[in-house]
C-alpha cells in the first residue's frame, strides 16, 4: 500500500450511494449456528454440554420411571378436598367455590382489559380442555386392573362392595398362594388396604419377601373358602367354593342390572387354616370424596343396608381402601392413576376456565372502545374491593345466620387457607411497608427513628418467633379477653414481618430516584405529598417490582409456618394426610410432589405477573 | 402568549430582588453579598466559571436552595420558611434544568399536564389543550404520546421548557439548559429560548453560550467565587469588560 501511492491513504471519499445491507453469513444463524455458538463453542463448553445432558437424562429418566410406573397417585385424588379447603364444612363448600369463581372472573376480565388475550393463552386453555376430556374417556376403554384382597380366618371378612352396570362381566378367582408363588413376583393390580385391614398389606409384603427369598412355607397358605357374589338385596348370583383338593377356583358372572353388588367370603372356623387371595376382575375403582359418592348414589342408589348395616363394616372397591401394587404400563397408568384424578377435577377446572373465559371476553370486548374501557376499569376496581372484603365475610359467615353460618377459621385449611393468608398479608403489608419506608427516609427524626427501630427489630427476629409473638400478643392489643381467630393472629404476624422487609426494599427504590426528580416537582409547585405520590413512589416502586414480588413469593411459601398454631394450610394438611391416616402411609413422595407442583404453579404465576408489570405500562422506556 | 415587545425596551417593574444574600454549604461560603434586581420582561444571563455560585443563585430564587442571610423577594413576596409563600412563588417561577429532569414514568403529554392538573387544578381536557399548544410552540407536537426516554436530548429539553411554561410562570429560570446536549441539538433549544425572550418573558439564564448571551441578554452578570464581579449590557460586557477577572475569563473562553 505504502509503495503505490501515499495520497490514497490520506484521502478517501465514500460513493454517494451507501452499500445495501446484507444478511449475516449462514454459519452464524439457524439451528446449527445456534448449537455451535451456544452448546459447542469450546472444548470446555462441549464437555459441559454432554455431562449436563447425561445428568438430565439420568435424573429425568429415574423420576419419570417412578412417576409413571411406581407412584401411587390415588392419595391425591382421594384427598383432593382436604388439600383444597381442609376441614371446611363440606355442606358450605359452595361459598369457597363462589369466592373462587368471582375472583377468577375478575382476574380474567382484569388481565384481558389490561393486556388483551394472546393466542398462547387460548391455545393453552384449549389443550387443557381437550386433555381433560380425552384422557378420562380413553382411559375408560382400558380394562380395569385386578383387585386382590387377602382372606384369613383371623382377619375380618366383611363384604367387599362395588358398583356395576347391567351386562358387565365380573370374574372372581380364589388364589391360594401355593399356586401363585411363582407368579407373585410379577404381581400387579390393586391390593386392599383399608385402615382396619392394614394387616393384609403388611402380610402380603411379608409373604412376597418370603417368596422372593424362597423361604415361604407354602403349606401354611392353603385356605379353602367360599366366595359368593350377591346383589343389593343380598340375593346370591354366583358362588364358588375352593377345597383342599381344588384350591384355585374361578367363576364369571354377568351383572343383571345397574346397582351395588358385593362379594362375600365364607371361611372355615379353624384359625390355623392359612390364607388365600381373592381376585376380582372387571370392576372399576372409585374415589370416596363427597362429590363422587353423591354422584354414585344418584346413579346406583344408596349403599344397601342389607350388605352394609353400618358404614364401618364395609369395604369398598374405592381408592381410599386400595393400593396399586407392582409395575404398570402406560395404558394402565392412565386408566388407574391419571384418569380418576382428571375425573375428580374436571368439573371444577372446566367451570373455572369457563368463568375466566367469560371474564376475558368481557375485558377484550371493553378494550376496543375507550369509553367502555374506562367504565369497566372503574367497575373492576369497585368489584375487586368488594370481592376482597366480601370474600372474608362470605367464607367466615355470620353468627346466627342461616344462609351463611359461621365456619371458624380453625377448620379452614389446604390451598384455601394458604391463599387467604397470602392475599390478606400482601394487601396489608404492601401499604404498611411503603409507609414504613417513607417514614424511615423522612426528615422528621422521631418518625424516622420509630420506623427504623420497628424495621430493624422485625428483621432481626426469625419469622417463626414473630408468629409466636403474634399468637400470644395480638389479643392484648385488641382485648385481653377477646378470642381472636388464630388465623387473624397469623395474618398480623405475617403482615408486619413482610412489611418490614418490604420497607427496606422500597427504601432501596426511593434511593435510586434521582434528586432532580424531586427538584423538578418542587419547581412545578407540587406539594410534598404530591411529590411522593405522583413522582417519587411510581418510579421507586417500579424499580423494585422484582424484589417486591420476591418478598410476596416468599410470604406465600412461608404461610406453611402457621402449622405452629395448629392450622393446616396446604403443606400442613399433607403432613396430616400422609402421617395421620394409616392407609396413606408411605405415600409421602406423591403427596409432597403434588403440593410442590401447586406451590410452583402459583409462585411462577406471581413471577410472570411481575415480569409483565415490569415490561408494560407507563415509563417502561428508561430515562 | 404575549406579543413581542422587543427585549431591549419596555422593561417593567422590579420582579426579582436580591439584597445582600449570603449562603453557605457547611463551612463553604457559596454566595457572598449578592445584590441584584431583575425587572419584568428582562433577560439576564449569568456566566462564570464552574463553582462560582451561579446555579446556586438561581436555585435560591425558587427556594430549591435556602439562603441564610439577606433577603430575596420575588414578585413582591419575600422568600421565607413559610410554605405558603414558597408554593406561591414556585407557581410563578418556571425552571429548566441542565439534566432536563423530565418524569420518565409519564408520557410527554402527562409531564406537561401533571402540574397544571394538580397545582393549577385545571381539568384534564383544558390542561391537554394547553400542553398541545406549547408542544406546538417548541416544535414537537408529534411527540406528545411518547415517553421522555424515547426522545433526543434536545427534544427532552424542549419538553422541559413546555412543562415549565404550562404553569404560566411570570419568570423562567434556566440552569445551564444546553450543557448536557450534543452540539447539533443545542441550537434547537436556544431557538426556543430566543423565541421565549422575544415574547417578553422575564428570564434568568445560567449558560455558557456566549453567542446567545450576546444576542438575547439585556444584561450579563459575571460571577466568580460566590460574588458578582460585573454586571453590564452585552455590548459593554463582551467588548470592554471593566474587571480584570472578567477580562481573564473572556480571554480564556474566546481563545479556544
Amino acid at each position: 500500500m505504502q509503495q503505490t501511492t501515499g495520497n490514497s491513504d490520506l484521502f478517501y471519499v465514500a460513493p454517494q450511494e451507501a452499500p445495501p445491507a446484507r444478511r449475516p453469513p449462514a454459519l452464524s444463524v439457524g439451528a446449527l449456528g445456534w448449537l455451535r455458538d451456544n452448546l459447542f463453542s469450546s472444548p470446555t463448553n462441549s464437555i459441559l454440554t454432554i455431562v449436563m445432558a447425561i445428568a438430565i437424562v439420568w435424573a429425568g429418566g429415574s423420576f419419570l420411571t417412578w412417576a409413571f410406573r411406581d407412584a401411587e397417585w390415588s392419595v391425591i385424588t382421594t384427598n383432593l378436598r382436604l388439600m383444597m379447603v381442609g376441614q371446611y364444612n363440606p355442606s358450605e363448600i359452595w361459598r369457597v367455590n363462589l369466592v373462587a369463581l368471582v375472583t377468577l372472573f375478575l382476574c380474567g376480565a382484569s388481565v384481558a382489559l389490561a393486556a388483551g388475550v394472546g393466542r398462547p393463552v387460548l391455545v393453552t386453555l384449549a389443550v387443557v380442555i381437550i386433555l381433560l376430556l380425552i384422557i378420562p374417556a380413553s382411559a375408560s376403554q382400558v380394562a380395569p386392573p385386578p383387585i386382590r384382597y387377602l382372606v384369613t380366618p383371623a382377619l375380618e371378612s366383611n363384604p367387599m362392595l362395588f358398583t356395576g352396570e347391567a351386562g358387565q362381566t365380573v370374574t372372581v378367582a380364589v388364589e391360594p398362594l401355593d399356586d401363585n408363588a411363582a407368579a407373585a413376583a410379577g404381581f400387579s393390580g390393586y391390593l386392599e388396604n383399608t385402615a382396619g385391614l392394614q394387616n393384609s398389606r403388611n402380610a402380603w409384603n411379608d409373604i412376597r419377601a418370603q417368596i422372593n427369598a424362597e423361604t415361604l412355607d407354602l403349606s401354611e397358605y392353603d385356605l379353602a373358602l367360599t366366595v359368593t357374589l350377591v346383589d343389593a338385596e343380598g340375593t346370591a348370583l354366583a358362588e364358588a367354593t375352593s377345597t383342599p383338593g381344588a384350591r384355585a377356583v374361578t367363576f364369571d358372572a354377568t351383572l343383571p342390572a345397574d346397582g351395588w353388588y358385593a362379594l362375600l367370603t365364607t371361611v372355615p372356623d379353624d384359625p390355623t387354616a392359612g390364607a388365600a387371595f381373592v381376585r376380582l376382575d372387571g370392576v372399576h375403582t372409585f374415589t370416596t370424596d363427597t362429590g363422587s359418592v353423591a354422584e354414585r348414589v344418584g346413579r346406583y342408589g344408596p349403599i344397601p343396608s342389607a350388605l352394609c348395616p353400618t358404614s364401618g363394616d364395609c369395604r369398598q372397591v374405592a381408592e381410599r381402601d386400595l393400593r396399586y401394587e407392582g409395575a404398570r404400563d402406560l395404558g394402565t397408568y392412565f386408566a388407574t392413576q391419571l384418569a380418576p384424578f382428571l375425573e375428580a377435577i374436571i368439573v371444577p377446572v372446566l367451570t373455572g376456565i369457563a368463568v375466566i373465559i367469560a371474564g376475558a371476553a368481557l375485558g377484550s370486548f371493553a378494550r376496543r372502545s375507550p369509553t367502555f374501557r374506562k367504565q369497566l376499569l372503574r367497575a373492576l376496581m369497585v368489584a375487586w374491593v368488594v370481592t376482597l372484603i366480601g370474600s372474608w365475610f362470605v367464607l367466615r359467615g355470620f353468627e346466627g345466620s342461616d344462609l351463611l353460618p359461621v365456619v371458624p377459621t380453625s377448620v379452614w385449611g389446604g390451598l384455601l387457607l394458604t391463599m387467604v393468608l397470602t392475599i390478606v398479608s400482601i394487601l396489608f403489608s404492601f401499604p404498611l411497608g411503603v409507609l414504613l419506608a417513607l417514614g424511615r427516609t423522612s426528615d422528621l427524626p422521631i418518625l424516622s427513628a420509630v420506623c427504623t427501630i420497628f424495621i430493624e427489630v422485625i428483621r432481626g427476629v426469625p419469622f417463626i418467633t414473630i408468629l409466636f409473638f403474634a399468637k400470644l400478643i395480638v389479643p392484648f392489643f385488641i382485648s385481653a379477653t377477646a378470642d381472636i381467630d388464630q388465623a387473624i393472629r397469623m395474618m398480623v404476624g405475617m403482615t408486619i414481618f413482610t412489611a418490614a422487609y418490604l420497607a427496606e426494599v422500597v427504601r432501596g427504590g426511593l434511593q435510586i430516584v434521582p434528586k432532580g426528580q424531586v427538584e423538578a416537582s418542587k419547581a412545578l409547585g407540587l406539594n410534598p405529598i404530591q411529590q411522593t405520590n405522583l413522582i417519587v413512589l411510581p418510579q421507586a416502586l417500579r424499580a423494585v417490582i422484582p424484589a417486591i414480588m420476591n418478598q410476596f413469593v416468599a410470604l406465600f411459601k412461608d404461610t406453611s409456618l402457621v402449622a405452629i398454631v395448629g392450622l393446616f394450610e396446604l403443606l400442613g394438611i399433607v403432613d396430616f394426610i400422609v402421617n395421620g391416616q394409616q392407609q396413606f402411609r408411605g405415600l409421602t413422595r406423591e403427596a409432597y410432589l403434588f403440593v410442590g407442583i401447586i406451590y410452583f404453579i402459583i409462585s411462577y404465576a406471581m413471577s410472570l405477573a411481575s415480569q409483565w408489570v415490569e415490561r408494560t405500562g407507563a415509563g417502561t422506556a428508561s430515562r | 402568549m404575549a406579543e413581542a415587545t422587543g427585549s431591549n425596551g419596555h422593561l417593567g417593574e422590579v420582579i426579582i430582588e436580591c439584597d445582600s444574600v449570603n449562603k453557605w454549604f457547611g463551612d463553604f461560603h457559596v454566595l457572598k453579598d449578592i445584590s441584584l434586581k431583575v425587572r419584568e420582561r428582562e433577560v439576564v444571563v449569568v456566566i462564570g466559571p464552574s463553582g462560582s455560585g451561579k446555579s446556586t443563585l438561581i436555585r435560591c430564587i425558587n427556594r430549591l436552595e435556602e439562603h441564610q442571610e439577606g433577603k430575596i423577594a420575588v414578585d413582591g413576596v419575600e422568600l421565607t420558611n413559610d410554605t405558603k409563600n414558597i408554593n406561591a412563588i414556585r407557581r410563578e417561577v418556571g425552571m429548566v434544568f441542565q439534566s432536563f429532569n423530565l418524569f420518565p414514568h409519564l408520557s410527554v403529554l402527562d409531564n406537561i399536564t401533571l402540574a397544571q392538573r394538580h397545582v393549577r387544578r385545571r381539568p384534564r381536557k383544558e390542561a391537554e389543550e394547553v400542553a398541545m399548544q406549547l408542544l406546538d410552540r417548541v416544535g414537537i407536537p408529534e411527540q406528545a404520546r411518547k415517553y421522555p426516554g424515547q426522545l433526543s436530548g434536545g427534544q427532552q429539553q424542549r419538553v422541559a421548557i413546555a412543562r415549565a411554561l404550562a404553569m404560566n410562570p411570570k419568570i423562567m429560570l434556566f440552569d445551564e439548559p444546553t450543557s448536557a446536549l450534543d452540539p447539533e441539538m443545542i441550537k434547537e433549544v436556544l431557538d426556543v429560548m430566543r423565541e421565549l425572550a422575544h415574547s417578553g418573558m422575564t428570564m434568568m439564564c445560567v449558560t455558557h453560550e456566549m453567542g446567545f448571551a450576546r444576542e438575547v441578554a439585556d444584561r450579563v452578570i459575571f460571577m466568580d467565587s460566590g460574588r458578582i464581579v460585573e454586571i453590564g449590557t452585552p455590548e459593554h460586557f463582551f467588548s470592554s469588560p471593566s474587571h480584570e477577572r472578567t477580562q481573564l475569563f473572556l480571554s480564556q473562553i474566546l481563545k479556544h
